[in-house]
């Protein structure tokens, strides 16, 4: 068995939980993957990795209160679990480690 | 005032999701997941309003709402639906248990699935010539489907519609069925009255109204109802309302009228303020009050209804007459209890009603009399058309599995289970039936006109609803279950056959394997095939033989070149029997004036023409009607032109005089000759003298001045008595006029003659003869053809079969052919040696289709023969279908051979092509 890595989208899927915090759910981080990499994102594509993060134990959801402006239905809050984290750090490392040396060469 | 409008002030709503995608979402999503799903969405969609146009947003959801379906559904499948329950807690525990069974299982299904879909894209010509097949074969069931579906099954639009009946007045005849009349005035009243196993019952009296005023004069079929009509019969108007209890005792002076979808959206432009404005019914003007359901043109296609009496007093008309069955109560039980009521009935009406009993009838059944007929006969013909298409597309797949042995024993080799290359199998024949019934239902969608015609006619009671041929959900769960059925049916031979490959010598051989096992399945199924076919072919051959005696026989009148009018003298304005005598006197006059015409003459009756007018009458010096035993005739009332206008032969004796016609010479009689061989036999008729009713009745005796010949009419009673004009001036005419030419060139003149005559007069329809007889077997000629087509699209199917069959075994026998050219045999030989392969199994299906068909004829001549004589012979085809004459026997199956032989002469012609050496290098 391989070491568990994340994708690209898992990962940006990640980081915006946690840029959110308390207030991780769909609609914003949506929201937050589209203004900070100016790319659309379709819910699904969100739910299926939130989903696939959920099964590896990398986030943790519980319902919140409903709201009058979703139709009176309630908010799935996602959380970061930490082994998440860690495996965030180490991508981010890896990606840096990779492109050491090569900034100049891309530009 | 309408009061059911919104509150405007609430109207602005906000704009929501669009809720069909809304409703596919929840229809999948797990439940715990409704809510954050479905509020995201909401959420995100009310953001997007802000920014861009509602539709765009809508938009938006919708494609969110796809992506999530095809992202999500095959994952939430897997987890939630296959493991035997949707119970997410369930899968819960299966996941705490360690059990993966149901994961498999539709891992495996999946699998199965897309394995399938592969294998068929990889042969796309297989794939569209089964799907094609099995395509017409569902599609052809369907469509019947659909027809049988509306005549026998889809609910009546009455609430609870199976309690309801139609109520009749059976009077016994000796020696007969008793024969089913419209209920008396008196009887309803009784029933009203007395009858406790009713929850209610209402009577409606055939009207035909005159409408004027507001646009062109037209005849309108109507009907006055008695009271509790709509609490009866289960209906609400769409607009408006019904009869009030005031309206309901006042009658017809309450001048207030309900009227018909269709005759709102004709003659209103479906406005709704329609309702308050006034209608002139026979010059006196009405009040609409309410507007009826779309299709409700219940009962005789009438488009309006007013409110009317019905008391002991009233005059003695018989109305349909409709009852509601107590809750709790069976037809049986019911009927036990009219039973009753009609032995008091006979007690206290000896004069009327000592042979009548009350008889409830069920309504579907009164309504679509022996229509089901032609629609379940055609249902046994498509049936076996499927049949056929099953045992082809099952010798396709043989074939296909034969030369995918190699794979098969390959995938066994790696561990695949029996059960599992089975599964395989199937996954693939269902899927091809589902394919073949999406294209069957897009096939029935397209031809419910079509089969509408078929169905009762639209301006009969009701007949709006039962000529609206539509796919609902009986039809849907049918075509679905035909396809799994024929997904079976078809593929189990082959995936039984390909699961059991014989390993060790079909890999030994490098794939080449002893197929005389697979070679039997398939000479099986084609003998199979061609018995099918030619048992359908046998029926077809009985329905055309059938028709084409229809279309011969002896009407007893010639058809052609003549023009019928059907016209309408309003009550109000041809009071006078006078007035009426004298329109008469100068339509036949100044229609004869026409250049181009002949003759005319009026009847109250045509041949062929819906209903019956029979009376009772008894024989001067010989047998005589009496309560409990009539005599009946049908009644004429003609002009002294009409019979030769006809072209009716006059036997003995002559035609109305002029006088006669005026009603000013004394009563006199022209009876068919069945009427007179049987009641004056051996004896010259002319001078005989006989009354209606019985013989106390107030009705003069009647002289009889003429026999004609015998002329064929829809219903049972033989015998016609034809009586003048003036002696019974009715206001519902219609004219014969005999052309000398084309009889539709001159319809325009005989039009504007009449309106010369009288300008408010409606003319409604003018047609031929020619038509009306015409009309009177479409239905016949319709079921005749397409079970003519079903034959032939069986023939093709069965040949086409044969045709793959010997090419396959050609195939096969390559090699040995090879041997036989290279031993000397010419192309003579090779091709006689194919054509026996071919002949043999065209002949063994001969052998078998030939009971089959013996049978099948005998079936439907039990079982078809003998219709109920109370109703119309409307579908005669089959109530007539007997045998099918030897001679036709024989070419049929002539030509079934001779076409077997021209499939396999194909393959045979490419079998003296073999190159020895490349056949022999083949080994």
């Amino acid at each position: 068995m391989g070491r568990e890595s994340l994708g690209e989208f898992e990962q940006l899927v990640l980081l915006a939980c946690i840029r959110l915090g308390a207030e991780a759910y769909a609609v914003p981080i949506i929201e937050e993957i589209g203004t900070r990499t100016g790319r659309t994102t379709s819910h699904a594509a969100v739910y299926v990795a939130l989903r696939r993060l959920e099964k590896k134990g990398l986030v943790t959801s519980t319902l919140g209160d409903p709201t009058p402006e979703r139709g009176g239905r309630a908010k799935r809050y996602f959380r970061v679990e930490p082994a998440a984290m860690g495996l965030l750090r180490e991508s981010r490392d890896a990606l840096l480690s990779m492109w050491q040396d090569l900034e100049t060469m891309t530009k | 005032m309408n009061t059911s409008e919104p509150n405007s002030s609430h109207a602005r709503r906000k704009p929501k999701p669009p809720a069909l995608a809304g409703r596919l979402l929840r229809s999948w999503l797990p439940a715990e997941r409704h809510a954050d799903v479905l509020g995201d969405l909401e959420e995100a969609f009310r953001a997007r309003l802000a920014q861009s146009s509602h539709r765009w947003s809508r938009l938006w959801y919708w494609r969110q709402a796809i992506w999530l379906s095809a992202r999500l559904l095959p994952e939430h499948v897997r987890d939630h639906w296959l493991p035997f329950t949707r119970h997410p807690a369930a899968s819960h525990h299966r996941q705490m248990a360690g059990a993966t069974v149901g994961k498999n299982t539709m891992g495996t299904l999946l699998q199965d699935l897309r394995y399938a879909i592969r294998g068929l894209l990889r042969s796309p010509g297989f794939t569209a010539v089964t799907v094609l097949t099995l395509g017409l074969g569902i599609g052809a069931n369907t469509a019947i489907f659909s027809l049988v579906n509306t005549l026998l099954l889809r609910p009546l639009p009455f609430s609870e519609p199976e309690r309801l009946v139609r109520m009749r007045d059976a009077v016994a005849r000796p020696g007969r069925e008793p024969w089913l009349y419209n209920t008396s005035t008196r009887s309803f009243v009784e029933m009203r009255e007395r009858a406790a196993v009713f929850d209610g019952i209402v009577a409606q009296r055939h009207r035909i109204f005159n409408v004027t005023g507001d646009a062109n004069p037209a005849r309108i079929t109507g009907l006055g109802v008695s009271s509790n009509w709509l609490a009866t019969l289960g209906v609400e108007p769409v607009m408006g309302r019904g009869f009030s209890a005031q309206e309901e005792r006042e009658g017809r002076n309450s001048r207030v009228v309900v009227i018909g979808y269709g005759l709102w959206q004709r003659r209103f432009g479906g406005r709704t303020e329609v309702l308050g404005r006034t209608l002139n019914l026979n010059g006196a003007p009405y009040a609409i009050i309410g507007v009826m359901p779309p299709r409700f043109n219940f009962p005789y296609g009438g488009e309006l209804w007013v409110p009317e009496t019905f008391d002991r007093s009233s005059p003695n008309f018989d109305p349909h007459v409709t009852a509601r069955i107590s809750s709790g109560l069976t037809l049986q039980e019911a009927q036990v209890g009219l039973n009753e009521l009609s032995r008091h009935l006979a007690e206290a009406y000896p004069d009327t009603h000592a042979s009548v009993t009350l008889r409830a009838v069920p309504l579907r059944e009164d309504l679509v009399k022996n229509h089901p007929r032609l629609g379940l006969f055609l249902l046994g013909a498509v049936a076996l058309l499927l049949l056929i298409s099953c045992a082809n597309v099952a010798n396709l797949l043989l074939a296909r599995s034969l030369s995918r042995e190699k794979e098969f024993a390959t995938r066994a080799a790696l561990g695949a289970s029996r059960a599992r290359q089975i599964r395989q199998q199937i996954t693939e024949s269902v899927l091809l039936a589902l394919f073949g019934a999406a294209l069957g239902l897009a096939l029935t969608s397209g031809v419910t006109d079509l089969l509408a015609t078929l169905s009762v006619s639209s301006t009969g009671s009701l007949g709006e609803f039962f000529s609206d041929i539509r796919i609902d959900w009986r039809v849907l769960v049918f075509g679905v279950l035909t396809a799994f059925a024929t997904a079976i049916l078809f593929g189990l031979i082959p995936a039984l056959r390909a699961s059991r490959p014989d390993l060790q010598s079909l890999l030994k051989t490098g794939g080449r394997t002893d197929r005389a096992a697979g070679g039997r399945s398939l000479r099986a199924l084609v003998v199979a095939e061609v018995a099918l076919a030619l048992v359908l072919l046998t029926g077809a051959g009985m329905t055309f033989q059938n028709l084409s005696a229809l279309r011969q026989r002896n009407l007893g009148y010639n058809p052609e070149n003549r023009l019928i009018v059907h016209l309408a003298m309003p009550a109000f304005k041809y009071r006078d029997i006078s007035a009426r005598l004298q329109f008469v006197r100068q339509l036949t006059e100044r229609v004869e004036a026409i250049p181009g015409i002949a003759s005319t003459g009026v009847t109250h009756h045509l041949p062929l023409s819906d209903g019956s007018d029979t009376r009772p009458f008894s024989v001067e010096h010989g047998p005589a009607s009496e309560p409990g035993n009539q005599l009946l005739t049908n009644i004429r009332i003609v002009s002294s032109g009409y019979l030769s206008t006809m072209g009716i032969p006059l036997k003995q004796g002559r035609f109305f005089t002029p006088e006669e016609n005026d009603g000013s010479a004394p009563p006199a009689l022209i009876v068919s000759e069945p009427m007179a061989l049987r009641y004056w036999p051996g004896e010259n008729p002319i001078g005989k003298r006989m009354k209606f009713g019985g013989l106390d009745s107030q009705s003069p005796w009647r002289t009889v001045v003429g026999v004609v010949g015998d002329v064929e009419e829809r219903y049972e009673v033989e015998e016609t008595a034809y009586i003048p004009y003036g002696h019974a001036p009715v206001g519902d005419l219609m004219l014969v006029a005999r052309t000398a030419t084309d009889a539709r060139a001159l319809a325009n003149g005989v039009r504007s003659t009449i309106w010369d005559i009288d300008p408010d007069l409606p003319v409604d329809r003018v047609e031929t003869m020619r038509q009306l007889v015409r009309a009177s077997f479409s239905q016949e000629r319709l079921g005749t053809y397409l079970i003519g087509m079903f034959a032939v699209f069986g023939l093709s199917i069965a040949l086409l079969g044969l045709y793959g069959v010997i090419s396959y075994v050609m195939g096969q026998r390559t090699h040995e052919l090879g041997i036989r050219i290279a031993l000397g045999s010419g192309p003579p030989g090779i091709i006689r040696l194919v054509l026996r392969q071919g002949a043999a199994l065209a002949l063994g299906g001969i052998a078998v289709g030939v009971p089959g068909a013996l049978l099948l004829t005998r079936v439907m001549a039990t079982t078809l023969a003998g219709a109920n004589p109370n109703v119309p012979l409307d579908v005669r085809v089959l109530a007539e279908a007997t045998t099918l004459e030897p001679a036709t026997y024989a070419g049929l199956i002539g030509l079934f051979l001779a076409v077997a032989l021209l499939a396999s002469y194909l393959p045979a012609r490419r079998a003296t092509r073999i190159d020895p050496v490349e056949a022999l290098r083949v080994e």
